[in-house]
């Protein structure tokens, strides 16, 4: 169980628990700062600045101290998780207010315009507050469930954020090459822009072998899995897997799975 | 786990929205970030123009992919 859970989780994951999604969490005023911060500034303003600050990690004098600080902060700001997809579809049944936004790391890093953001809660009032003439399509459970299908059949791992722990607001469908939040963890160390999820995929070895197709492969946007052509095997690297379970709707034969996190020693503990 | 290449990125005389941001096209690890030129962000929503920063360097894998794509000649990278 991560930090957040054992804080905000009551015996769940965090979010999960369906007291998070309360309109009473909008009455700390620090929170209502965040959002209006995120939203009034503009995203694209927000990832600007935040990247640039994470960019400080690698300063030869105040780096640590930087990385220290951001890891310590971003709680309180905004953040994600990856999550499963049976994860990410029981977590819309808490929430209400759909709205799909073109997703902003892909607008600023690959210049597209993907709907792929499915935000709820506050965001409607926000979007319609700050950019009431931006894209904005509203949708149904029903929709918001489609959506999240489809970006997983497209290969998009899920991620859940939020706005100051424990109230999310957001899950985004992306990919490892436009996610900043990831990026800032990958390039620059910073662990809480999104933490990995509460599994680990496992393959099981009397079913993954003499695969001579591995298609889980090209699904696995975290470099975690390996194949071993001689046995026609794949390999996890636990260590690496960030739990978001793309790799298993890729096997024809259904070998690959998830598993609690804290169940494997060598990923246990490492969000 | 985090990844620390060793190449150093240069931008010179960019004209990004001209070219179509064909850099941020061709890299295959996103180490580009487009930022608002704009430092109001109501002047950025009347027209928003972008400027390219390697924001993400530590990820660059040295392929120069972009160095090809630039049609200034813009980019730089070393070691």
């Amino acid at each position: 169980m991560c930090d957040f859970c054992s804080r905000h989780g009551r015996g769940n994951r965090w979010y999960l628990n369906p007291e998070n999604f309360s309109e009473k969490l909008l009455e700390d005023p620090k929170r209502v700062k965040t959002l209006e911060k995120v939203a009034g500034w503009g995203i694209e303003y927000y990832i600007d600045f935040t990247s640039r600050v994470t960019d400080l990690v690698d300063w030869p004098v105040i780096g640590k101290a930087v990385k220290a600080l951001v890891n310590r902060l971003a709680p309180n700001e905004h953040g994600g998780q990856v999550v499963s997809l049976e994860d990410a579809l029981q977590l819309l049944s808490y929430a209400r207010d759909f709205v799909l936004l073109p997703c902003a790391c892909r607008k600023l890093v690959g210049h597209r315009e993907d709907m792929v953001c499915l935000n709820f809660g506050p965001v409607k009032e926000l979007q319609r507050r700050f950019f009431p003439e931006g894209t904005m399509e509203e949708l149904s459970l029903e929709e918001a469930r489609k959506v999240l299908l489809e970006c997983d059949e497209r290969g998009h791992f899920h991620q859940v954020l939020y706005a100051k722990v424990p109230f999310p607001i957001c899950i985004c469908n992306c990919d490892a090459r436009y996610c900043t939040s990831l990026k800032q963890r990958l390039a620059n160390g910073v662990e809480v822009a999104i933490l990995k999820g509460h599994e680990v995929c496992a393959a099981d070895p009397d079913i993954c072998r003499f695969c001579s197709e591995p298609l889980c492969l090209s699904r696995c946007r975290f470099g975690a899995l390996n194949y071993d052509p001689e046995a026609g095997r794949v390999h996890v690297d636990p260590s690496r897997c960030f739990g978001c379970g793309l790799c298993r709707s890729a096997c024809f034969r259904g070998a690959l799975s998830l598993v609690p996190r804290d169940e494997v020693p060598a990923a246990a503990g490492l969000w | 786990m985090a990844y620390k290449g060793s190449f150093r990125i240069k931008i010179k005389g960019c004209e990004s929205e001209s070219c179509g941001f064909r850099c941020q096209d061709v890299c295959p690890r996103g180490v580009f970030l487009a930022v608002p030129r704009h430092r109001d962000r109501s002047q950025h929503a009347a027209r928003p123009r972008y400027r390219i920063v390697p924001r993400f360097r530590e990820l660059c894998d040295g392929c120069r992919e972009c160095v090809r794509a630039c049609p200034r000649g813009g980019i730089r990278v070393s070691t």
